[in-house]
């Protein structure tokens, strides 16, 4: 069977960003996890929590981003 | 006379809300599939052409400048009503203290020198992000000739608009409005700029003992297996710094990016009340893209600023 380039190119772009997103996702959940854990344990700190785990959020989501920026390329440059 | 504006306001809305569920099946029959491209458009405006993320970021700049110049114009001129904050000038106030004191709390005293730069960028990205959820931002431009490559489409003209339709024809949309940050230069920007200024900070903090961080000939000519590995972990260092403005660059654009993208497929989808949803979650990316912007900023700021000699 023939597959067009068109075709492949929407099929890497769908597993680029689904297959990258699975790692961050559990990642994040996991830092929520902690973060509600942390807050419920010692909830005057709940203020320094909330920014570390912002932060960690931040470095987590940034590998899904670098996955959706692969998608975006192949979508739209590639 | 406060009511009057209030009713004012809500026969504004209803009246937009009429135009737009009568001039959308004028202009079309189905919402038309948006275009999308990386890059910016071009628009001609003039004799020039100008890339539309500029102009996004130029009336996001205004926005700003506007809303503090009137905000501080009290103080500055040095009126006694600057003391009792009224209006424009306790709204101004109130972002300046939140921020300033979140900052404080990470950083402590070193806050004071960086609070100038980190607020702006903070304020900057916001209103950068927020200002693209405004009606108009992509969706009103110039009609053109598609150029290769570009799907083109129909058009029809209802009194002096010119609509788009999604019938195949030669012609496309150019958008006078876009969000600054869907244009990769302005996050790629922030992104060396902030990591050129967590450089000066750390060698204002440190003196210049601060590039041993990078190149650590103290610990490799102390000698033994661990100087060695000192100085390979100032090499990994070194080369950290570089991926933190590809991260920083690409978090922004990316976030913001496929914002646009999903605002503009939803809309295509479904014009009516679902984009809303949507909306509010874009409000909540632009704010927390704009903190993070600001913390990691902050973050790594604490760890250039913090001596290395301190710790052990």
């Amino acid at each position: 069977m023939e597959i067009s380039p068109e075709v492949m190119k929407l099929l890497a772009a769908g597993l680029a960003i689904g297959l990258g997103a699975i790692g961050p996702g559990i990642g994040i959940g996991l830092v929520g996890l902690g973060g509600a854990q942390a807050t419920g344990r010692n909830p005057e700190a709940s203020g320094t929590i909330l920014t570390n785990m912002i932060l960690a959020i931040a470095f987590a989501e940034a590998v899904a981003i670098y996955a959706l920026v692969v998608a975006l390329i192949l979508l739209f440059v590639a | 006379m406060k009511r009057v504006a209030k009713v004012l306001a809500v026969l504004v809305l209803i009246g937009l809300c009429a135009f737009s569920c009568v001039i959308g099946p004028l202009g079309q029959k189905q919402v038309v599939q948006p275009h999308i491209q990386m890059a910016a458009e071009m628009v001609p405006i003039g004799p020039v052409k100008v890339p539309n993320t500029l102009i996004g970021l130029l009336l996001a700049d205004l926005v700003l400048i506007g809303l503090f110049l009137a905000g501080t114009r009290h103080i500055r001129a040095g009126r006694p009503e600057a003391l009792v904050p009224r209006g424009l000038q306790n709204l101004v106030e109130a972002i300046y203290e939140f921020l300033a004191n979140f900052l404080r709390g990470i950083l402590g005293e070193r806050a004071e020198k960086m609070l100038p730069l980190l607020i702006t960028f903070f304020l900057f990205i916001l209103v950068a992000n927020w200002i693209e959820l405004f009606p108009g931002f992509d969706t009103v431009g110039v009609i053109e000739e598609a150029r290769e490559g570009v799907e083109g489409h129909a058009v029809r003209t209802v009194g002096p608009l010119i609509f788009l339709t999604n019938e195949e024809g030669e012609y496309t949309l150019v958008p006078f409005l876009r969000a600054a940050n869907t244009d990769l230069n302005v996050p790629l920007a922030l992104a060396l700029i902030s990591v050129f200024m967590t450089q000066v900070y750390g060698v204002q903090t440190l003196g210049w003992g601060y590039f041993s961080r990078f190149i650590n000939i103290k610990a490799l000519t102390s000698g033994g297996f661990m100087g060695l590995m000192n100085f390979l972990v100032g090499l990994l260092e070194t080369l950290s710094e570089f991926t933190k403005i590809i991260s920083f660059g690409f978090r922004l654009f990316g976030n913001i990016f496929a914002g646009m993208v999903l605002l503009l497929v939803i809309s295509s989808l479904v014009p009516f009340v679902a984009p809303v949803v949507f909306y509010i979650l874009e409000l909540f990316v632009g704010a927390v893209q704009a903190l993070v912007f600001m913390m990691l900023t902050a973050a790594f700021t604490a760890v250039a600023t913090a001596g290395h000699g301190e710790h052990h």
